[in-house]
């Protein structure tokens, strides 16, 4: 926190602070029950320069890409498979498939956010050891993995109310709960590169998808891996280093370069 | 925030931060207290004190609410007391040298929370919050062996400020899964018969029964909810039994 701000700086930087973890934390629960079309729509800025970018493979860049990613593709994923989940639990026909596909909840924990001085912008990091279950699947078995993850994210006041304006995650490893060796599975993974690579699903994962429905294909304006799970040869990562004190949200104090 | 924040004044912004603060401290003390076996001491710290507060004080599982500090109380600190004094009991029939230790010996009950989603009544009287644990509650036995499991839950409460003491009001702490350590979840029936869930069979036989969450369909009966901002209490927005969606149907319409 910068020392040197005046006590009304200071309380309203408080506070800020406590909505920057409100958010995210909205943002968890709406996602965990995979609505999707509600985060976006309400803790999201409405900009071109908004990012929300995966560290395995891509980044939307503007809040209609994340629109289309988050609420249209994920949306449209449950309503692909329900079909196959109804024929295995018949009672389930007429109900709400986001929440019924699995409990994504990516816990908030090891939090470290600094306000801007000028009370505009909020930057935060979060450790996310959470987890992802399901009591129902596909094939009719449940699931539950881990789901070990860094959070960098930029927040703005937007006429009095905070929301995302960038956010990275950057998955660290996703093995499955208390069944699996992961160290093992990583060796493994390397030394036997031909078999499917893991990226994001684990042994205990979801069923495998029906090929034959065709989906929508997800839109990513940036293309490319910036953070690597788990292998026995990584180097060192620090992605998302967590943020500094700053006075305005700009190039040098941001997680999106570029796009403020 | 029940206004945007350019509409508070110093004075409301900081005395916001202050409440959130000690409302977080306050369900952070009852980990603790929770772990350490200290669930009397609970009660009587971080519990409402009130006679108004403590007639319609509430404690719900996915299997209903304890209603009343006294049904409470007969749930969460005697019955657990007993269960723990009949265990103690049991391993000092085995291990005489045991008969100075307390009861709770060789069990560890821990629920940290994460992920606080917590606000502030705007005539900040009461406050609601959200937490997520992923837990454990572990109890040994007389053989010297244990039985463990990982426990998800959503843990959500109503507090009220009392004098200027923040004290839960309403306490929900709703189940998703347990798991056995180093057991696959997926080779776990997907219905267990009551007498082999362990949380449900600890639960008891509470005041109001009712099925407040069911757990087989993952979050798609949506309780409990998220808080959103409100300017006052009302008992049928709360974490309480009346909070529930199904409340009329269970308990008014019949």
């Amino acid at each position: 926190m910068n020392r040197n701000l005046r006590l009304a700086e200071r309380i309203r930087n408080a506070a800020a602070t406590q909505e920057a973890e409100n958010v995210h934390a909205r943002h968890a629960y709406l996602h965990a029950c995979g609505d999707g079309s509600a985060e976006i729509a309400t803790i999201w800025y409405k900009s071109p320069k908004t990012i929300w970018s995966h560290g395995f493979f891509a980044t939307a860049v503007g809040w209609n890409e994340i629109w289309y990613n988050h609420a249209v593709y994920n949306d449209a994923n449950p309503i692909c498979d329900f079909p196959a989940y109804m024929l295995q639990y018949p009672e389930i026909a007429g109900k709400d498939p986001r929440p019924l596909m699995c409990i994504a909840m990516h816990v908030l924990a090891n939090e470290i956010i600094e306000v801007a001085d000028d009370g505009n912008t909020a930057r935060a990091m979060f450790l996310t050891p959470g987890i992802l279950i399901s009591h129902i699947n596909s094939n009719g078995l449940k699931f539950a993995e881990w789901q070990w993850e860094r959070y960098g994210a930029d927040f703005i006041c937007d006429n009095g109310k905070w929301c995302f304006y960038h956010e990275l995650v950057c998955p660290d490893h996703v093995p499955s709960f208390d069944s699996e060796n992961y160290a093992a599975s990583s060796y493994k993974e390397l030394t036997a590169r031909e078999e499917t690579e893991r990226i994001g699903e684990s042994a205990g994962g979801f069923a495998p998808k029906n090929e034959e429905i065709p989906r929508i294909p997800g839109k990513f304006t940036i293309q490319g891996c910036i953070h690597k799970k788990f292998s026995p040869i990584q180097p060192v990562q620090n992605t998302v280093p967590w943020p500094e004190p700053y006075s305005t949200l700009d190039d040098a104090n941001s997680y999106a370069p570029g796009y403020n | 925030m029940y206004k945007l924040i350019q509409e508070y004044s110093e004075a409301e912004l900081i005395q916001l931060v202050w409440d959130r603060e000690n409302v977080q401290e306050v369900m952070n003390r009852r980990v603790y207290l929770s772990a350490a076996e200290g669930r009397e001491r609970e009660l009587g710290e971080l519990w409402v004190s009130g006679r108004e507060y403590q007639e319609t004080a509430s404690f719900g599982k996915n299997w209903g609410y304890y209603i009343g500090m006294a049904e409470i109380r007969r749930y969460y600190v005697d019955k657990r007391g007993q269960d723990m004094r009949k265990l103690l009991d049991a391993m000092c029939t085995a291990r005489p040298e045991l008969k100075d230790e307390s009861p709770g010996y060789g069990c560890m009950s821990l629920y940290p929370l994460t992920t606080p989603y917590i606000e502030i009544a705007g005539d900040g009287r009461t406050a609601r919050g959200l937490w997520y644990s992923i837990g454990q509650e572990t109890t040994g036995n007389p053989k010297g062996t244990a039985k463990a499991y990982w426990i998800f839950q959503r843990i959500a409460a109503d507090l009220v400020k009392e004098g200027e003491a923040w004290k839960i009001w309403h306490l929900a702490e709703i189940f998703d899964a347990h798991l056995e350590p180093g057991e696959d979840f997926r080779v776990q029936p997907r219905v267990l018969p009551k007498e082999e869930q362990p949380v449900e069979r600890e639960f008891g036989e509470p005041t109001l029964k009712m099925l407040t969450h069911d757990a087989r369909y993952n979050w798609l009966d949506g309780y409990p909810a998220m808080p959103e901002p409100y300017y006052s209490f009302k008992s049928s927005d709360s974490y309480g039994p009346e909070g529930h969606p199904h409340y009329y149907r269970e308990v008014l319409a019949k």
